[in-house]
């Protein structure tokens, strides 16, 4: 096969120069810069000698456009125009830039009047939100508008969303803590926990950027998930694609939709790795034994004699009816932490927990899923006090529960709620949690582990 | 340091010292991400957010002498550059008329290397454009120059339009082999 001359070549980067290509030629021409460095030194040459002929042409462009002025201007097809802007231009227009960018470095910290970027329009669970100036509120209704400031939900059925005023949304599920911004750039920092977001097209050069301790996201027109914590994040794209690199920003990969990518502080793995997301599982078990991650409680690590375990502690539901706000002690799973696939549930499935308490008391298992319209929603069931058994030494209460999914009931906050399925079978779940009712019982799960009802015989941390 | 963390008075000398950087050097830059960005309408913008990036960034400069902080920052910029390049190229991802971001890496990283070369090569063609006789060089920029166009040539000097085109293909030519002629006469 013959190799095609310089003459094509050069026809080729001429017309690349001049926005003319096709999509055939465009391939031909990338397929040979990508294979051969002889073709792009050769580009790269001619791309110089287009450059500065074009600086030429705008150094001389007064005494030709003086020329020009003499008779009616032809109008160049769009593709071709090129805008007449000198490099001095350009320099002055990217220091005036920066001059504005130092006046506002040098000005006192915001005042508190600072203009509203987002809207709250859904919120659930206890929430905590720091605003400018330290502005400290744990009541943000739905439609009130927020600046700037730090959000963080806690407990794993807690939720939030924001609206900016372009439309793009952020929702924060579950334990997590997010700090927003939005001076011509939407910035959000997120420290832990879990989020959502359906970003519509960001102005260019100014795309949403999210950082973690581990990763920096950047997405221009994409709805993505987002999870992190101290040593890894994990993003899982549903819509557009998405920009993600180290916190050194050397190491910047593409996600697409239907991908996953995984950026992790841990030595000797791949900064970020980046593969296809997995499909949803219907198994799922807690890793006390080892970790606390992703759990809400008070972690003791295993001992000789004693196995590793999770304490229940204080956590503020908010009762519908704008009574008093009622106080339970809970443990939590985030059971989608760490990456692992969505999972969902189906008539089969059984959840089991296996627990200790100091005193006997009805407990309350439950979990929480993910609706069609991105509302967090839990489901539970009521385990008598009877269930907890004396344990062989006399010193407390023992149980293993064993519930059906098909069990679980919404509860009562969503009572009469048309839009909320009554079941949670075949939808994502979030969250496993287990409380008792105001009065502490010294509650404390050793092993939690969802499956197929007849599967659930190794329970974890046993 | 980063810039917005220095006393006022260091801010204005980091803010002079970036000024005169930025205007010394921002053609080779410019030509840098003319070259991973043909035939683009957006250039500006990204040479703007290029600019703010390297303020952003310019704590991190640090030149081995100030004899070589020319070169040294262009070729920094250029690193920085190269990322805003991709970040809009990726806000533009359904335009499939652009170079791939596979390419535009190996562009990139082949550009950083010949930023020496690519500056002889510009000054070369400077001295080679004005050894063109005056209607030769016009026919050329033509070209380059909004508001002009060979068509438009043509009808003003009489002339048929495809011999002029033809005719700013060979003047293409004869600049790149002038180049190449005074290149390897320089070379030491």
């Amino acid at each position: 096969m013959t190799e095609p001359s310089d003459d094509r070549l050069d026809d080729l980067i001429d017309r690349l120069a001049d926005g003319r290509l096709d999509a055939g030629e465009l391939a031909e021409i990338e397929s040979r810069l990508q294979s051969d460095p002889a073709t792009r030194e050769a580009y790269l040459r001619r791309m110089t000698l287009h450059a500065t002929l074009e600086d030429a042409a705008a150094e001389q462009g007064s005494e030709t456009m003086a020329v020009s002025a003499e008779r009616p201007q032809p109008q160049r097809p769009s593709s071709n125009r090129r805008r007449v802007l000198t490099a001095a231009g350009v320099v002055a227009a990217v220091l005036f830039a920066v001059s504005l960018l130092l006046s506002r470095q040098a000005a006192a910290p915001e005042p508190t009047g600072s203009p509203t970027i987002a809207t709250v329009t859904a919120a659930g669970g206890p929430l905590e939100w720091t605003g400018d100036g330290g502005v400290v509120s744990f009541d943000l209704p739905i439609g009130s508008d927020v600046t700037g400031g730090t959000i963080n939900s806690r407990g794993p059925d807690a939720w939030f969303e924001v609206t900016f005023r372009d439309g793009s949304r952020v929702r924060v599920l579950g334990d997590s803590q997010l700090t927003l911004s939005d001076l011509g750039q939407k910035r959000l920092r997120m420290r832990r926990g879990r989020l959502w977001a359906d970003v519509v097209p960001q102005p260019s050069g100014r795309p949403m950027r999210i950082d973690t301790d581990a990763a920096i996201v950047r997405a221009g027109e994409a709805a993505f998930s987002l999870e992190a914590d101290r040593i890894g994040s994990v993003l899982d794209v549903t819509g557009g694609q998405i920009a993600i690199s180290g916190l050194d920003e050397t190491d910047q990969k593409t996600v697409a939709s239907g991908e996953r990518a995984t950026a992790s502080l841990a030595p000797m793995s791949e900064t970020i790795a980046v593969a296809r997301r997995p499909d949803s599982v219907a198994v799922w078990a807690s890793p006390i034994a080892r970790s606390p991650a992703g759990t809400y409680g008070h972690w003791t690590q295993p001992t000789d004699d004693r196995a590793a375990r999770l304490a229940a502690i204080p956590y503020r539901i908010r009762r519908p009816d704008g009574g008093e706000d009622l106080v339970v002690h809970t443990v939590g799973f985030d059971v989608a932490h760490g990456g692992h696939a969505p999972l969902r549930l189906n008539a089969d499935s059984a959840l089991r927990l296996r627990g200790e308490a100091d005193r006997r008391g009805e407990l309350y298992v439950g979990l929480t899923m993910q609706s069609d319209g991105g509302e967090s929603v839990n489901y539970q069931v009521r385990i008598p006090a009877e269930s907890l058994q004396p344990t062989g030494d006399g010193a407390g209460f023992g149980f293993d529960i064993r519930v059906a999914a098909a069990d679980l009931r919404p509860t009562p906050e969503h009572a009469g709620d048309p839009s909320v399925p009554p079941s949670v079978l075949g939808r994502p779940v979030t969250a496993l949690w287990c409380h008792s009712l105001t009065t502490p019982i010294g509650l404390q799960i050793l092993a939690a582990e969802i499956g197929p009802d007849d599967g659930l015989v190794t329970l974890a941390g046993r | 340091m980063p810039p917005d963390c220095k006393p006022p008075e260091d801010r204005e000398q980091t803010y002079a010292r970036f000024v005169a950087l930025l205007a010394a050097q921002e053609r080779r830059v410019r030509l840098f991400v003319r070259s991973l960005m043909p035939g683009s309408q957006e250039i500006d913008d990204v040479m703007q957010n290029v600019g703010l990036a390297c303020w952003n960034k310019f704590g991190q400069f640090a030149p081995a002498s100030d004899e070589s902080a020319g070169d040294e920052f262009a070729r920094w910029a250029c690193v920085v550059a190269r990322f805003e390049v991709l970040r809009h190229r990726r806000s533009c991802a359904r335009d499939r008329l652009r170079l791939s971001e596979d390419t535009i890496r190996l562009l990139a990283a082949d550009a950083e290397d010949r930023l020496p070369q690519a500056e002889r090569e510009r000054q070369a063609i400077g001295r080679c454009l004005d050894g063109l006789p005056d209607p030769d060089r016009r026919l050329l920029l033509s070209v380059y120059t909004p508001g002009e166009s060979v068509a438009a040539l043509a009808a003003e000097w009489g002339e048929d339009a495809k011999r002029l085109y033809r005719q700013v293909d060979r003047l293409r030519r004869a600049i790149a082999d002038c180049v190449r002629s005074r290149l390897a006469i320089e070379a030491p």
